[in-house]
């Protein structure tokens, strides 16, 4: 490995790999803050333009776009409570309310730094820990996938305390959504109501941006605000949300790290699952959980950092095992062959030195990523200096062409309206569209580990209970589940504990 | 809204679409069957325990209304949603620019500030109208090549 890094690092420095760094960057942060266009759309759109270069400098661009996108859906996440991408949907949590209790330059710069931190220690991963790790990885089967994907989803329990029971229903709403369209295991049609084109079901991206977006529309143009937010910009933000990071964020995010390193290593699994356990962690371990949701810095610090570090992740399996670890790494992959260039030893000894240009330009592309976005930052917040009406029905505008773009079909504009209706007056009687989406987001990947356990428990003539809990790593994912499961009624029993040992006296009015 | 009335309307909802796909899944079978006939069963319990609590708030009386309920506007609300159904279902017909162009220029004229006159608020919606659709065709369509939705007639 050491022998290729000095001519990989020499590699980077060539005029055309700075511009192509620095491009890719820019195309990447444009396309991700732009609701419906997603980082897998980004980095495919490329993958043509760069059959026309060597190999390494299509490399680094699609690099640089894929770090650029994910880091991007942040910015319209805290600006108009639109995630860019689905692996922004948690950045809303706290970036919105952040956006609307006047610290929308904290809340992006905030993003910035952490989406920058997670995807440069992803890198680190990528590069010293590739081969162990994608040995882990390839032990998920169907049992082990469903454990991860249910423990994912009890984290609705934690996102939605003091109201779990229709955080539950909302989770289970979502995942009853997402079986709409053919039934992967008999390839009937289910649940299309009569409607023959909803056979190809409901699309996450589509769906994600009614939940969030279109439902935020009709919120928004409900109120007589005449602007989204206040826009206050601070003189030395960056260097006051430096220091507040330093001293509140470190933990939260060398955890969050280390969930999307892993979470990005699944096949299937990506940044929007990453970020939404990175964040219910957080919220677990915060001795004040009940700030989450009101605007605070970890609450943007852990979904963001966890979302990047998704990169580094997913391309573990992808290099090393040729197993893509999410759609953007499975269309980067298919660049790949496209150039006659196999994944896995060789790639890593014969093509070394392109293969560690890539992965030093990753660490290039989050340390671009930083000055790229602080100027486009600045740009973007001008958003918010605009009346409201214009931008609900621009938001409009986008959501038509972000949703028409995914599949190229109508169906999913109407999508969009249904699941902003539906994220809309979920809203005003307390169900939640985070737990909805998350529904929706590990509806495929449950009900497919789901039918492969049972499957398997057929082949092997043994009890279906028993597939679920036959490995160590399930039952490490039982565990998980359950103690997510029990956390609000541990807290809930801490605080009351804590509130009957407190002295009369020293209680608030 | 009080607690008790959304812990209703959320239970009714949830049975509501609980019985919308406990219908459809009438022609199912195997495992798929078992895995949406289990979410539903989840998803009626969940709607009656919300429906249930809904009414035990509501006849104890410990159901203090909201204090800081923000008004809505409700005819902006149905106004935006009209349109944005109805630009749907224009596009489908006249494809996605002649609609972009009516539903902009026209929600941005019943929605604007009514404090602004006519020629003003005619004014800057023609300019925004315009300045949307020539930067979206320029940067989607010719810059990304992103398609946009085409229509029956054009």
């Amino acid at each position: 490995m050491w022998e290729f890094i000095p001519t990989a690092i020499g590699n980077l420095f060539l005029p055309l790999n700075i511009f192509l760094l620095i491009a890719g960057m820019v195309g990447g942060i444009i396309i991700g803050a732009l609701p419906g266009l997603t980082a897998t759309m980004g980095v495919a759109l490329m993958v043509p333009v760069t059959f026309a270069m060597d190999t390494t400098s299509g490399l680094i661009m699609l690099g640089s776009i894929y770090c650029g996108a994910i880091y991007g859906g942040a910015n319209a996440a805290i600006l108009v409570c639109t995630p860019g991408t689905p692996s922004s949907v948690a950045t809303t949590f706290d970036g919105w309310p952040m956006c609307q209790n006047g610290e929308a330059d904290k809340a992006l710069i905030v993003s910035l730094l952490s989406s920058a931190f997670g995807g440069f220690m992803g890198t680190v991963f990528l590069l010293f820990l590739a081969a162990p790790l994608a040995l882990f990885a390839v032990r998920f089967g169907g049992p082990e996938t469903f454990w991860v994907c249910l423990f994912g989803l009890s984290t609705i329990a934690v996102m939605t305390k003091g109201n779990m029971v229709k955080g539950l229903i909302s989770g289970a709403l979502g995942l009853l959504l997402a079986t709409v369209g053919l039934d992967p295991y008999s390839a009937t049609p289910r649940f299309t109501f009569g409607h023959y084109a909803l056979i190809s079901g409901v699309e996450v991206v589509p769906a994600m941006i009614g939940l969030f977006s279109f439902s935020q529309v009709l919120y928004l143009i409900g109120t007589h605000k005449p602007f989204i937010a206040k826009y206050s910009p601070v003189p030395g933000m960056l260097m006051h949300v430096v220091r507040e990071m330093a001293s509140k964020c470190k933990v939260i995010m060398a955890r969050s790290t280390v969930i999307g390193t892993l979470v990005g290593m699944l096949p299937g699994a990506g940044g929007a699952i990453a970020s939404i356990i990175a964040y219910n962690e957080t919220k677990r371990w915060d001795k004040k959980p009940e700030r989450f949701g009101t605007g605070i810095i970890e609450g943007v610090a852990a979904p963001e950092t966890a979302n990047n570090a998704v990169i580094g992740g997913a391309l573990i399996p992808t290099l090393t095992l040729g197993i893509p670890g999410c759609a953007v790494a499975a269309v980067m992959l298919g660049a790949l062959t496209a150039k006659g260039i196999q994944p896995g030893v060789k790639l890593f000894t014969v093509t070394g030195e392109m293969a560690y240009t890539f992965i030093m330009s990753l660490f290039a592309a989050n340390l671009i990523m930083i000055p790229v976005g602080l100027l486009l930052i600045k740009i973007m917040a001008r958003l918010l200096s605009i009346r409201l009406t214009f931008v609900a029905i621009g938001i409009i505008m986008f959501s038509v062409i972000g949703a028409y773009a995914i599949r190229n079909s109508m169906l999913d504009v109407w999508i969009v309206i249904v699941f902003g209706v539906i994220g809309y007056i979920g809203n005003r009687v307390g169900l939640d569209n985070g737990g909805m989406a998350l529904g929706i987001i590990l509806g495929p990947m449950i009900e497919e580990g789901f039918s492969r356990s049972v499957s398997l428990s057929r082949a092997h003539d043994d009890s279906v209970l028993q597939v679920f809990w036959n490995s160590n790593i399930a039952l490490v994912f039982i565990f998980l589940t359950l103690l997510s499961l029990l956390t609000p009624f541990f807290l809930e029993w801490k605080r009351k504990r804590m509130a009957t040992h407190e002295p009369k006296g020293s209680q608030h009015p | 809204m009080r607690s008790s009335v959304a812990d209703l309307a959320a239970g009714v909802l949830s049975l509501l679409f609980a019985a919308a796909f406990y219908l459809q899944s009438a022609k199912l079978s195997g495992v798929g069957h078992d895995y949406s006939l289990g979410l539903i069963l989840f998803i009626t319990l969940g709607g009656l325990f919300l429906l249930f609590r809904g009414i035990r708030k509501r006849l104890s009386g410990s159901d203090p209304s909201p204090e800081d309920a923000e008004p809505t506007a409700y005819g902006r609300l149905f106004f935006i949603l009209a349109a944005t159904v109805t630009y749907a279902g224009f596009i489908s017909l006249v494809g996605f620019y002649i609609a972009s162009t009516f539903i902009l220029f026209s929600s941005a004229m019943v929605l604007n500030d009514a404090d602004w006159g006519w020629k003003k608020r005619t004014l800057v919606a023609a300019i925004f109208t315009t300045v949307m659709c020539v930067s979206v065709w320029i940067v989607f369509v010719k810059f990304l090549y992103v398609p946009t939705p085409e229509g029956l007639l054009f």
